[in-house]
């Protein structure tokens, strides 16, 4: 019955619409007209209120209004648009540079282990010489010199136990002087009527530049040896393989896990008045005693004999020492004074030279922390101290 | 405008092209306007809610959101639902018209004064029925859209609008008597 209703008015509005007259309509449906005619008459009334149409004013309004409004959208898109490149720029940018410095790290973990001759070494150097680039301290940079040094003898110390023939330069001691073989630093050194050497005497404990060869037979054959001066950074007494291989015959404590580096420096012209003592270059080391056996200790790896040393303090196997001494024709450092350093774990009432106090402030904080804080113990302690004590 | 050529359109909205903007505009906004002023009937809130229509348009095409087609479905069912916002806010506030007897009627003829008050009356009763009793005789009666076209808007079967014409017609038709007795 309602669908019948529905369709009626339907068709009743599509009538009217049409334009035909309502009781013309309702004549179709007699048996509805009663009640579709209230609607259709609601439904003529309803069209009525269309309302006039619309008005060019309303509608040149509305136009200005949604074309104004989409210049702003515009404007706004285009500041986006430029918002966006900056940032993937500077996204770009940080990726470049994320990629460089990891590629570089990678580089330069790679060629850590390089050594003369080979593809990767200008990379280590390199980035040795940024290192120090970054380096403001004058302490730290002395250190970090004086580590580099420590690595070209490494360097040339698996050079000669791999037989490998490679232009070499280093720097260090003279600590042995036989005929035409020398012994700089740890390293053997064949010094003959090719090699130039400088004016004056070269003498044993000097600190000197090698230029030279790495030769198959395990000698660095010299072809120029310079003096260096006073104050010039060094590397340690001998390469640090052999330091450990003499350690696990020297002695029975292993190796420190942190290891002082001993940093000595070039001397300075000695002006005391000691007889004894001026006929050796003095030197000043500081580092961990590892082994304490009769007269001959090891000090951070370095056999010394401290048969003739002045023992201050109760020195034993973990102290940390200040010593200084010389060496020998042998080679082997002889000291001469040995005192615990101030900060030490076993420096109980351990007493200290009057000319060393104020040195030995600025070294206690080294003293008592690893690697980082060498940089200093080595830095200032080795020439400034042997100058003032002589 | 075709269906290919309302495609074209919406690109051309979402490129904010002036021209394309103008002539969707000139194309759908009388349309808006005299549904939204038949809904309130209100010229001025009719302007705005029509003009607001358009931009919401542009706003939702910038985001991704808008028609995919049928442009102007979209655009009466933003304009009902804007329509059905404000209903409800004058609704929560409601303005109090001035008291009959300070209106001039003197000077008014009386057969202008008669359409005033058949015009108050059915909007009185119209404002009474449900939203979507409004909106059906909105789009039947007031936009002229036939039975299928009303049915595509609402997204709603042609019997179900059918019904929905039946109810709102008899509403309407109720409520005016019931307002003119009062």
């Amino acid at each position: 019955m309602n669908n019948k209703l529905y369709d009626a008015l339907e068709n009743s509005l599509s009538a009217l619409e049409e334009g035909q007259d309502l009781d013309a309509v309702l004549a179709r449906y007699p048996d509805l007209a009663k009640q579709l005619r209230p609607m259709l008459e609601t439904s003529l009334h309803a069209r009525t209120m269309g309302g006039a149409a619309v008005s060019s004013d309303i509608q040149r309004r509305g136009r200005s209004r949604l074309l104004q409004r989409a210049a702003e959208m515009r404007e706004a898109k285009r500041s986006k648009r430029r918002v966006i490149p900056m940032f993937s720029r500077m996204a770009l940018t940080l990726g470049l540079v994320g990629v460089l410095v990891l590629s570089s790290t990678g580089l330069v973990n790679a060629s850590s282990g390089s050594l003369p001759g080979d593809q990767l070494y200008p990379v280590k150097r390199t980035w040795e010489g940024v290192r120090l680039f970054f380096v403001f301290s004058p302490g730290g940079r002395d250190l970090l010199e004086s580590q580099f040094e420590q690595e070209r003898l490494d360097e040339i110390d698996e050079l000669l136990a791999k037989g490998r023939s490679i232009s070499v330069v280093f720097s260090g001691l003279v600590t042995r002087q036989q005929d035409g073989q020398w012994l700089i630093s740890g390293i053997p050194v064949q010094v003959s009527a090719a090699t130039r050497l400088p004016a004056q005497v070269i003498p044993s404990g000097a600190p000197v530049m090698v230029t030279g060869l790495t030769r198959e037979d395990g000698i660095v054959e010299a072809q120029e040896i310079q003096l260096l001066q006073a104050g010039a950074s060094l590397p340690p007494l001998e390469p640090s393989e052999r330091n450990n291989s003499e350690g696990e015959h020297g002695d029975s404590n292993p190796a420190p896990t942190s290891q002082v580096i001993l940093t000595p420096r070039a001397p300075v012209p000695e002006t005391g008045s000691n007889q004894n003592e001026q006929e050796h270059h003095s030197y000043e080391f500081s580092g961990v005693v590892q082994s304490v056996q009769d007269g001959i200790w090891v000090i951070n790896g370095q056999t010394v004999s401290v048969n003739q040393a002045d023992i201050k303090g109760n020195i034993a196997v973990g102290s940390y020492v200040k010593f200084e001494g010389y060496y020998d024709v042998n080679g082997i450092f002889v000291v001469t004074r040995i005192e615990l350093k101030s900060g030490s774990g076993t420096s109980k009432g351990d007493n200290t030279s009057g000319s060393g106090a104020g040195e030995n402030e600025n070294n206690n904080d080294n003293s008592n922390t690893n690697s980082n804080s060498n940089e200093s113990s080595g830095s200032g302690s080795g020439s400034s101290s042997s100058e003032d004590d002589h | 405008m075709q269906n290919f050529d309302e495609l074209k359109a919406l690109d051309g909205l979402r490129n904010l092209d002036s021209q394309i903007i103008g002539a969707v505009y000139d194309k759908y906004f009388s349309e808006i306007y005299r549904y939204v002023r038949y809904r309130l009937g209100d010229e001025h809130i009719a302007e705005d809610i029509a003009s607001d229509v358009f931009v919401r348009l542009l706003e939702a095409l910038q985001n991704g959101r808008g028609p995919q087609s049928n442009l102007k479905a979209w655009l009466l069912s933003t304009a009902a639902h804007i329509v059905t916002d404000h209903l409800r806010r004058a609704y929560r506030r409601p303005v109090e018209s001035l008291p009959e007897n300070l209106l001039d009627t003197a000077s008014v003829p009386s057969d202008e004064f008669d359409r005033r008050e058949q015009t108050r009356e059915f909007q009185q009763a119209y404002a009474q029925l449900t939203s979507e009793q409004q909106n059906v005789l909105a789009l039947r009666f007031g936009q002229g859209y036939s039975l299928e076209e009303t049915a595509s808007v609402l997204k709603k079967n042609v019997n179900a609008v059918k019904a929905l014409q039946f109810r709102a017609l008899a509403a309407l038709q109720r409520n005016i008597g019931e307002v003119a007795n009062e």
